[in-house]
């Protein structure tokens, strides 16, 4: 059984939404992203983005695992004149982003998600296993005027890519394949409601998902144009991120080590990290005149593992969440006795830790029962 | 909090209400350059008190507060310089299981003593100061033996001047403007850790915490506020509130409700307006003793005199002590002609 959604006449106190219809740069009225007649403003809005032309929209929404509410949702569209193109959309924004380089996230992606051990300010430990991100996915179909919510439909296939150079890491340098995050189905019918739910679980390595799905509707009386197998929409980006972390700013005293792994930029930091490091510089200097103390690592631009070694694997696993700092003394480290009296400085100018990590720089850290992970 | 400090005749400090110190010329230090032999021992014989490690367990990981640390501290105060020298001689137990590396000094921000703060080491000894300022959290001190091969760090071996037990070492040495209070001191014994496991991250605990811990001698700037001290039993105030005196403890406020050990460091205070005490009328005894002679101008800090006592060497006696201050001046309330009087009471143990 199917629900048909007639698009709406504008009521009075709907803003008309227009649209560029694709190809003849015709304005075209669509209807109006009114809540009530059951359609989803994302998706109303997402096939006006799109052309306004014929076609299929799937919704994904984020659901709140304790309320069930939908905390937010993100639509696709897919026109008529692709549906008989069923190439499958690569990840391959990433050949893109290998030109953009640093840093080639999406700029705006569906979901945020914490990364595994990204939970600090409420744990202050991070945990073992990954994030989770509970969805449910909806298909809707445009045709001739009419909105049509499908509620009988299967997913034959749910895929994963990992977007290349995504999350300050570039790929190419590394010794595998980028770790991706999983879902707890890959396929299988929808529910008597038209929901199609889901569970994503991001890996402890930031950048960008693409979720791609392959689906068939089954509504037999939906028109002939909405029914049967579907092109694969295009990729839902799911980024898994530590939000707010800062570049640590050049400042007299303090220099920036060379980045001898493949990651674009490691010199992140939690803003209160940040703010930290000026004072150990001048502490430092108070005691050597002039000393320069050299940052040889912080976090990526959006946290996760810091794989140092290319492996998408440990060692450096504290430097997730900007709360770590790498340092020695310039030029050429510093020797022993420079090493420990940064290691103290840090500690006498905010870190909570510190510790000489052999032989060649300090790790300073403000993080508190941290237990590794 | 810190509120407004009225300077008192001589300006030795003004305390704003955003805590900012404007130290003016002391007209006063004239006093001959005295020495006094301190003895602070915040950790006396055997006794060794664990650490705080903070759940460090991995494979031949050790904590460092296995020392017994006896920390002397010779002071003196030179008139013409108004530098106070602080020499410390740091000996180790024998019961201690570790050498001693390092030994932190560290006080309250506020507390701290400003630049200049500057300190010297033994040979084989790294000298290390944070004096006041907003990059200093934990301001203070530091000394810590160097390794034979700086190249090398840890791999070549347990610093060579470290502090076996049985053994001390002298020529640690602090000089500021700033008189004696007390700060805390950490002491750590040396430990060569193995590498932790591949798959661990341990974070060893903060240096102080991961220490022997204790109050010792050290510049302090004193913290007196008149709005905190006629109700604060810490410092005694004089009862027309022309004195006030106090034990100036690592936060620098008063030491309350502790039996000291070792010195005894002493400050007095003037609270009321400028011209309205007489300084060259300040009276102390001790015990009932005459000691007015054994208080120096502080002339950088938040007190106007400061002393510091030895058993042995003052009146000081084991048990309960009573220091007397008086100071002419005008009762700010009357406006009369006035002695004040400021008394002191503390413990000193055994």
């Amino acid at each position: 059984m199917s629900r048909t959604v007639r698009a709406v006449a504008l009521s009075v106190a709907a803003v008309p939404f227009v649209f560029m219809a694709c190809g003849d740069q015709n304005e075209v009225t669509a209807p109006a992203p009114n809540v009530a007649n059951g359609v989803p403003p994302e998706v109303i809005r997402a096939v006006a983005e799109g052309g306004g032309g014929d076609g299929h929209v799937l919704f994904l929404k984020q659901i709140n695992p304790k309320t069930g509410a939908v905390v937010s949702g993100k639509a696709q569209f897919v026109p008529i004149a692709s549906v008989a193109d069923s190439t499958r959309p690569t990840s391959a924004r990433g050949a893109a982003a290998t030109a953009q380089m640093q840093p080639a996230d999406n700029p705006n992606p569906y979901v945020t998600v914490a990364p595994s051990g990204l939970h600090l300010p409420r744990t202050y430990r991070l945990p073992q296993r990954d994030s989770a991100t509970r969805n449910s996915l909806n298909t809707f179909c445009y045709y001739n005027g009419q909105w049509h919510q499908m509620t009988d439909f299967n997913v034959d296939s749910l895929t994963i890519g990992a977007v290349v150079n995504t999350g300050g890491h570039e790929d190419a340098g590394h010794t595998a394949a980028k770790p991706k995050g999983r879902t707890n189905r890959a396929s299988g019918r929808s529910d008597a409601l038209g929901e199609w739910p889901f569970t994503y679980y991001a890996d402890s390595t930031a950048g960008d998902d693409d979720l791609l799905f392959y689906y068939t509707i089954y509504d037999t009386d939906e028109p002939a144009f909405c029914r049967g197998p579907q092109p694969p929409g295009a990729p839902y980006v799911f980024a898994k991120r530590w939000p707010e972390l800062i570049r640590i700013e050049a400042q007299a005293g303090l220099a920036y080590g060379s980045i001898t792994s493949a990651h674009f930029d490691i010199f992140y930091a939690t803003p209160f990290t940040a703010a930290l490091l000026p004072y150990v510089v001048e502490l430092y200097q108070e005691n050597y005149p002039g000393g320069i103390v050299r940052l040889t690592a912080g976090s990526l631009i959006y946290g996760g593992l810091n794989d140092y070694l290319n492996t998408w694997r440990r060692p450096h696993n504290r430097h997730r969440v900007g709360t770590d700092v790498d340092l020695n003394a310039a030029p050429g480290g510093g020797g022993a006795e420079r090493l420990e009296a940064i290691r103290r400085t840090c500690v006498r100018s905010g870190f909570v830790h510190a510790v000489l990590e052999p032989p060649d720089h300090v790790h300073c850290y403000h993080f508190v029962g941290y237990t590794g992970g | 909090v810190v509120s407004l400090l009225v300077p008192s005749r001589g300006d030795d400090v003004r305390l704003t209400a955003a805590g900012f110190r404007m130290p003016t010329v002391e007209a006063g230090a004239l006093a001959l350059p005295l020495l006094w032999l301190l003895l602070s021992a915040p950790k006396v014989g055997a006794q060794i008190t664990p650490a705080d490690t903070m759940g460090m367990n991995y494979p031949g990981w050790e904590s460092a507060d296995q020392v017994a640390p006896r920390i002397t501290v010779e002071t003196s105060y030179d008139s013409v310089s108004g530098l106070w020298t602080y020499r410390y001689t740091i000996a180790n137990d024998a019961s201690a299981r570790q050498a001693i590396w390092s030994i932190d000094f560290g006080l309250d921000p506020l507390a701290a003593p400003s630049r200049p703060l500057t300190a010297a080491a033994p040979p084989g000894w790294k000298a290390l100061v944070y004096p006041y300022s907003q990059a200093a959290l934990l301001p203070g001190a530091t000394f810590f033996a160097l390794y034979a091969d700086d190249s090398l760090g840890p791999a070549s071996g347990p610093p060579p001047a470290r502090i076996p037990p049985g053994q001390s070492l002298s020529g640690f040495v602090v000089t500021s403007p700033y008189p004696p209070g007390y700060a805390r001191s950490y002491v750590q014994g040396y430990v060569q850790l193995p590498a932790p496991p591949e798959d661990r991250d341990p974070i060893p605990p903060n240096d102080t915490t991961n220490s022997q811990r204790g109050l010792t001698i050290f510049p302090n700037q004193y913290i007196i506020t008149p709005s905190v001290a006629p109700t604060d039993a810490s410092a005694a105030a004089g009862a027309r509130g022309l004195l006030r005196t106090m034990i100036p403890s690592p936060s620098g406020k008063g030491v309350r409700g502790m039996t000291l050990r070792g010195s005894v460091p002493i400050a007095v205070t003037f609270a009321a307006p400028k011209g309205k005490v007489q300084r060259a009328t300040f009276r102390a005894t001790l015990n009932g003793v005459e000691v007015t002679r054994a208080f120096h101008p502080a002339q950088s800090g938040g007190a106007d005199f400061a002393a510091v006592f030895r058993r042995g060497t003052s009146p000081l006696v084991a048990g309960q002590n009573r220091l007397v201050a008086t100071v002419e001046g005008v009762d700010p309330r009357t406006g009369r002609s006035t002695i004040d009087t400021s008394e002191l009471r503390f413990t000193v143990r055994p």
